[in-house]
């Protein structure tokens, strides 16, 4: 048989998603925040984690992990006590033991009143303290870096997008006529006026960024006629190898029903060239 | 960096580049520690390989100490080189597959002194016969594979994939569609491949239509290998 006609379930953006890394099972981290809302993480397992902020009592929560590099990992759980309620809460964090660094960034569903799918996102930056070393004066921080990057992302064997990163608040997509996002993800933005969404940058180290976008102008023009309503995506990209690693985090429309969406996702880039009249369209979300 | 001009004439960056430095192993994944701490003896019925993994860059197997690098393709499988020789080890299915100088070894890890009689992984027979498909292991650089018989393969590197070659090959399952390949022989000049390149091993999954593994060969390190798949012609 020709095994590329192997009976495989449906996959979406989950196709060339890496495996799960467990690694870090048995470690404990202490993450000295910005914000002063300093966290204990232990990684009591294979999926599994205790975390508490700021001092309070611990919380158990099971976690997905995935590889950036060697030393960067992103770490992600829901926290147990929103689930199955409209105020989900997501933690994410991108734990470099290189640097000793880390991003925190808390997605939140439920802050908006007129869009309740609305995912609230915010970043915090902090240093893992290790025992016997200062920590860290550097952080990682947002970044102009990837302004002027056009890339292509090969997501499965049938579905690839083109990313334009022209705004630090901002990025633009679109895809192939042969890639199948243009059936399965292209329909909404036809009554849009443009692919911008909502997005920002944050720098790792050289050639790894956190890419973050939230579908929110797509929620907040179309609500609730959309497959997706306002999912958070956390891109930890690789230039180095050129490939990335992330999570979705958001809401689900199936058939009317709103169910909650969390996906992780991996796809290979290239290089790509895209035409002027893309380039250089106006955002017609800004003044 | 990767800058271009625009209009204006003023530089702007493009971060998105061809990793040319990486060559064939451009898209491979990040090493895998999980192993890290752990020991197996592997045991096919007729002979034993003890197998410690010291730390995430050390191993020892029948206390011979190896550098070893790690992948991870799937949940609990995991793509072990040493040397030149590379260790499958399915810890869902408690199953081991070994390849040491060329040979192929199917056996059962255990980690206690309790010896099961479990089952082993199988020569894939002709599971991949008729099987055309594109390795993509970089930007521009791809192997294509066609599976034409149990034991040939016809061959075709990036970017000279019309200079195909018949080269022998042999398959094990892993599981469901994961097969462990080996391919041997050279290849052409001018291609993606290292110059002196023998042998390639790679743990393919054909759900997930990606794969990790391992390029062998004189003159040159191995390389480690990953990525995804894309139909052939």
């Amino acid at each position: 048989m020709n095994l590329w006609e192997y009976p495989r379930p449906v996959y979406s953006i989950n196709q060339f998603c890496q495996p799960h890394c467990s690694e870090l099972a048995g470690q404990s981290f202490f993450f000295v925040m910005d914000s002063g809302y300093d966290c204990r993480l232990d990684i009591t397992g294979a999926d599994t984690c205790m975390w508490s902020i700021a001092g309070q009592e611990p919380q158990e929560a099971t976690y997905e992990c995935l590889k950036g590099d060697d030393t960067t990992y992103l770490l992600d759980y829901d926290v147990r006590e929103t689930l199955g309620t409209n105020n989900r809460v997501n933690h994410l964090y991108i734990i470099d033991m290189e640097q000793s660094l880390v991003t925190r960034l808390v997605c939140t569903i439920g802050c908006n009143p007129k869009f309740p799918n609305l995912v609230k996102s915010e970043v915090d930056f902090g240093a893992i303290k290790v025992e016997g070393k200062d920590l860290p004066f550097k952080r990682h921080c947002f970044t102009t870096d990837l302004l002027g990057t056009r890339v292509e992302w090969h997501w499965s064997t049938t579905m690839w997008t083109r990313h334009d990163y022209f705004s630090t608040a901002y990025y633009r997509i679109t895809w192939p006529e042969d890639s199948s996002a243009a059936k399965n993800i292209g329909e909404p933005f036809l009554s849009l006026p443009s692919t911008d969404e909502r997005a920002f940058y944050v720098k790792i180290k050289e050639n790894m960024y956190l890419f973050c976008l939230t579908e929110e102008l797509t929620e907040r023009l179309l609500q609730g006629k959309t497959l997706f309503c306002s999912n958070n995506m956390a891109f930890l990209q690789n230039y180095d190898r050129m490939y990335h690693v992330g999570r979705t985090f958001g809401t689900i429309n199936s058939n009317g029903n709103l169910l909650p969406c969390r996906t992780l996702f991996g796809a290979f880039g290239n290089p790509v060239s895209l035409s002027p009249e893309f380039l250089n369209a106006e955002n017609p979300y800004t003044v | 960096m990767n800058l271009i001009y625009d209009e204006g004439g003023v530089y702007i960056r493009n971060l998105a580049n061809t990793a040319d430095k990486h060559g064939i192993g451009q898209y491979c994944f990040a090493r895998n520690f999980e192993l890290a701490g752990s020991g197996y003896v592997i045991s096919d019925g007729s002979a034993e390989y003890k197998c410690v993994f010291i730390n995430r860059e050390t191993m020892t197997l029948n206390d011979a100490e190896h550098y070893y690098e790690c992948l991870k393709l799937v949940n609990s499988t995991y793509f072990v080189r040493f040397g030149t020789d590379v260790l499958v080890l399915d810890l869902e299915q408690q199953m081991a597959t070994l390849i040491l100088n060329g040979k192929t070894v199917c056996g059962v890890p255990f980690s206690s002194g309790f010896r099961p009689e479990g089952k082993r992984h199988t020569d894939a027979g002709s599971d991949m016969v008729g099987t055309s498909v594109s390795w993509v292991l970089g930007c521009g650089r791809f192997v294509n594979h066609d599976y034409f018989t149990e034991d040939k393969v016809r061959v075709g590197w990036s970017p000279k994939s019309e200079e195909t070659e018949v080269m022998p090959c042999r398959a094990v399952k892993i599981k469901g569609a994961v097969y462990l390949v080996v391919v041997e022989g050279g290849v052409p000049d001018g291609v993606c491949a290292p110059a002196g390149t023998s042998r390639v091993i790679m743990l393919q999954d054909y759900d997930r239509m990606i794969f990790v593994g391992c390029v062998t060969g004189a003159g040159f390190d191995p390389v480690m290998i990953s990525g995804y798949a894309r139909p052939l012609g």
